[in-house]
């Protein structure tokens, strides 16, 4: 297969907020920071679920920020408890988003699903809409 | 002297012996495939289930399966009709929050709230409920209109009409008119 071929797979960080599991493209991502790190930066840090939840306060147990892959200025997006990093993704094990979802939720930055062996649900997030 | 029946052509007018026998079971072929359109015609089979303790009903026809209700994974950046998504064998289904689509309160699911998977156009989707009552199997014409005083938002989804379940008035809710809110 060449570099210029289709794309067979994707890779995927893992992580979590509040009790929902999502999974966003590496090739987003820049660099993982903890907050620390990007506060001597000075950084500006997007909290992830206060794109969409602004009014709820949703407590994060390890939160760590991603520096998008993107030209010009943007935050970085502050997740919680990454489990698992560079996980490969074939095409076909992803799931599009139901019917009334696709119609009811244009905005959402949602636009996959992979499930795990347990059946679990990892939702795949596109960060470049979040921004 | 022999006639034909106009339009029928499977009774003829004659003289011979089983004359009789041959009307007979002409009309008795006509009755039975009268009785079969009237039964197809008159009866419907209902999902009944319960919201904030009154009673709803599904034409079963768009009704697929039953799930019990377990984990539903929410999902950033929709409406809050939608519940979210789940797992049902492999397959990434929504499910509709019927409370917030009929301007009701929501409560807290218990151990009895259901997961109704419906379809119609080919469109499928899971609708939460509180429970499930029954399948019951209804004369069409104890179907009626919706009463007037029937909740305003509750009747714009209830062309299915209103009927009873013991001394319970069921709404007769349309998935169509659901799915349409949402996708349009």
């Amino acid at each position: 297969m060449s570099a210029t071929g289709p794309v067979v797979q994707i890779r995927i960080l893992i992580f979590r907020v509040a009790d929902a599991r999502f999974g966003v493209d590496m090739v987003q991502i820049a660099e993982m920071l903890d907050l620390a790190e990007a506060g001597r930066r000075r950084t500006p840090l997007g909290w992830f679920n206060r794109f969409f939840r602004p009014d709820k306060e949703i407590p994060y147990r390890s939160p760590v920020a991603l520096a998008l892959r993107r030209s010009g200025e943007s935050p970085a997006i502050v997740v919680d408890q990454p489990e698992a990093i560079d996980v490969p993704v074939a095409i076909e094990a992803i799931h599009p988003m139901p019917p009334l979802f696709r119609a009811a939720c244009a905005e959402s930055p949602v636009w996959g699903a992979v499930l795990e062996k347990t059946g679990r649900i990892i939702l795949l997030v596109d960060f470049f809409k979040l921004i | 002297m022999t006639r034909s029946e106009s339009g029928g052509g499977d009774v003829m007018e004659s003289m011979d012996a089983d004359r009789s026998d041959r009307i007979l079971a002409a009309v008795k072929r006509r009755k039975a495939e009268a009785a079969v359109v009237q039964a197809e015609e008159a009866m419907v089979d209902l999902v009944i289930f319960t919201l904030n303790r009154d009673f709803y009903a599904f034409d079963s026809g768009d009704v697929k399966e039953l799930l019990p209700y377990g984990t539903i994974t929410f999902v950033p950046g929709c409406p809050d009709i939608i519940e979210g998504v789940i797992n049902v064998r492999g397959d990434i289904e929504s499910v509709l929050n019927l409370h917030r689509i009929l301007a009701m309160t929501f409560p807290e699911p218990t151990k009895d709230a259901r997961i109704v998977i419906a379809s119609r156009s080919g469109i499928r989707s899971g609708i939460l409920v509180d429970s499930v009552v029954d399948v019951v199997n209804v004369a069409a014409d104890r179907l009626k209109r919706p009463m007037s005083t029937l909740d305003k938002t509750v009747r714009e989804y209830a062309v299915g009409g209103e009927t009873f379940y013991g001394d319970r008035y069921v709404t007769v809710l349309d998935v169509g008119k659901i799915f349409d809110r949402i996708a349009l």
